[in-house]
């Protein structure tokens, strides 16, 4: 029997993870990962927080890899343009083909981009350690920062420019900051804080314009008013990386729909789909498929899917358990830690149970049917964790 | 002034694994390698869960949660989002005996 070869696409955490998890399966064929970036996989939560204000480099990001994967063939620096499920290969930027047997869909997601007129030097984004690399050489003492977007990416943005000596204004849509996630109450909590730390928020707006000559030198509201601006962020939400897979019979309305073992829908060869591109099924969403873009979920669907893949690869029966990962975040702004398990973004009602909103506490968050769906405390992780093992039983039961 | 105190025996932490142990109310990691016993406040720096419950690999425990990696000879993080050190304690057994008591010292600063 020939050996077979497992592409996987996107060299981040749910692409490394899926590798790592085929291999404590028992899968012994080539594994192939490609990514667009140059490096191997690393970490990118520190990107907003640590990496801005000190001198990271991807050596002290990068994950440590497990003994089980040193064999893994890293095909990095161009990107998947187009995949033919037919004739099972794959298509890069550069040209070249990579045949599979089974395709591993990794590859995250993008910040969106907001047609915005004027110049776009000083326009940044944040993804990558070399978006990261490009930010923090132009945010400086007095710099003029504006953020556009107040979620988790812009308020941690917001807290590390702050700390490093700028001015920092965020531009929202949004009624408060973090809303979506946290809820209106928590939202204005949390921007308390970041306006004693000095941020000005510009809620209930967008920017129109931006102006200047080739470099953005101030920017426009939809109000009239003018801030200046030596650096602009956009950080409004983000598109699943997913374009390269179209005309092959996948569900692609939002990032990648997969079974309970990560698998494609409506493919007949093996294809799966993990992390932030992966619109999976959960025990916890109840009837519902999500797609989560918090930093344990590439971890637990790709053990999920390089356990199912495995099997397939082996003739073996996939696992026929529903999917069950307990959805959890964090975020470091200043001082606050904020931690959360659940999904508080889908409730409809919450309660202060521990603390309150401007100090330590904890917010519990309901679904229509009055069931704790949610939990974020802000600087008590050590007491949620009688939540995280609650949802866990409640999920196993 | 420093005490000794007894954290069980060297086979209640197989090589490769770390266990809590709690004493006076304080709780302890200790994590068995290749290159010795050793013992920790089993508390992450970053944000106060228990490196006992993440993944031990060579001379580092993983936390869990958020991922740091401690070096546990020296309770120095390896990688964000913990940047301070946790405690360490020296530790006093014999490897090779599965019944030596594991020893540890304890400050009193
Ligand atoms: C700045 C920042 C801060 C964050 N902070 C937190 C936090 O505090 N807490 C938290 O819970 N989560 C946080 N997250 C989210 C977390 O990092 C993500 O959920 C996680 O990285 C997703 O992993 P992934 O492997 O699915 O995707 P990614 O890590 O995005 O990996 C996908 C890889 O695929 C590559 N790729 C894309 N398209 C192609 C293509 N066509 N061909 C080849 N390669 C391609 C991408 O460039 C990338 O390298 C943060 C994310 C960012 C960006
Ligand atoms: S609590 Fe350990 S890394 Fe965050």
């Amino acid at each position: 029997m020939s050996e077979k070869r497992v592409l996987i696409v996107g060299g981040g955490l749910g692409g490394l993870r899926t590798a790592e998890a085929l291999r404590a399966n028992g899968f012994i064929g080539e594994i192939a990962i490609v990514g667009d970036e140059e490096f191997q996989p690393y970490n990118r939560p520190p990107l907003s927080k640590a990496a801005l204000s000190s001198d990271l480099s991807h050596e002290e990001l990068k994950f440590r890899q497990r003994d089980s994967v040193a064999d893994v063939k890293w095909i990095l620096g161009s990107a998947a343009e187009k995949l033919s499920a037919d004739t099972q290969e794959v298509t890069l930027a550069d040209g070249t083909s990579h045949t599979f047997d089974a395709l591993v869909i990794a590859t995250g997601i993008r910040p969106r981009l907001l047609p915005i007129p004027g110049p776009t030097q000083g326009l940044h984004t944040l993804r990558t350690l070399n978006d990261a690399q490009s930010l923090k050489a132009e945010i400086k003492p007095g710099s003029n920062v504006v953020i556009i977007g107040s979620g988790f990416i812009g308020c941690e943005l917001a807290a590390t420019a702050t700390k490093l000596g700028a001015t920092v204004h965020v531009v929202s849509l949004d009624a408060q900051p973090m809303i979506m996630p946290m809820g209106a109450d928590l939202g204005a909590a949390m921007r308390k804080r970041h306006e004693e730390k000095g941020v000005t928020f510009h809620l209930g707006h967008t920017v129109a314009q931006f102006n200047g000559e080739t470099q953005i030198e101030s920017v426009t509201l939809d109000s009239g008013e003018t801030l200046p601006a030596d650096v602009v962020v956009e950080a409004i939400g983000s598109v699943p990386n997913t374009e390269w897979l179209r005309d092959n019979g996948l569900n692609l309305e939002n990032g990648v729909l997969v079974d309970s073992n990560m698998r494609a829908v409506g493919s007949s060869i093996p294809i799966y789909a993990v992390g932030d591109a992966s619109n999976h099924p959960n025990k916890f969403y109840g009837d519902q498929t999500r797609r989560i873009e918090h930093w344990n979920m590439p971890t637990e669907t790709g053990k999920r899917a390089g356990a199912a893949l495995a099997a397939e690869l082996t003739g073996s029966e996939l696992p026929t358990d529903d999917f069950f990962a307990l959805p959890a975040f964090w975020s470091d702004q200043y001082e606050f830690q904020l931690q959360s398990y659940g999904l508080p973004g889908s409730a409809s009602s919450s309660k202060v149970v521990s603390g309150e909103l401007d100090g330590p506490c904890i917010v519990e968050y309901f679904d229509s049917s009055n069931k704790l769906c949610g939990v974020i405390g802000i600087d008590t992780v050590k007491e949620l964790m009688p939540y995280r093992k609650k949802f866990l039983a409640g999920m196993q039961s | 002034m420093s005490d000794q105190l007894s954290l069980g025996v060297v086979s209640d932490v197989p090589v490769g694994t770390a266990r809590q142990f709690e004493v006076d109310g304080d709780l302890i990691v200790v994590v068995n390698t290749t290159e010795g016993m050793f013992a920790l406040e089993d508390r992450c720096s970053h944000s106060d869960v228990a490196l006992s419950e993440g993944e031990v690999d060579g001379c580092l425990i993983e936390c869990w949660l958020h991922g740091s990696a401690f070096d546990v000879r020296t309770g120095i993080p390896t990688s964000l989002p913990a940047i301070t050190p946790v405690k360490t304690y020296p530790v006093f057994t014999d490897v090779t005996d599965p019944n030596s008591p594991i020893l540890i010292t304890k400050g009193t600063n």
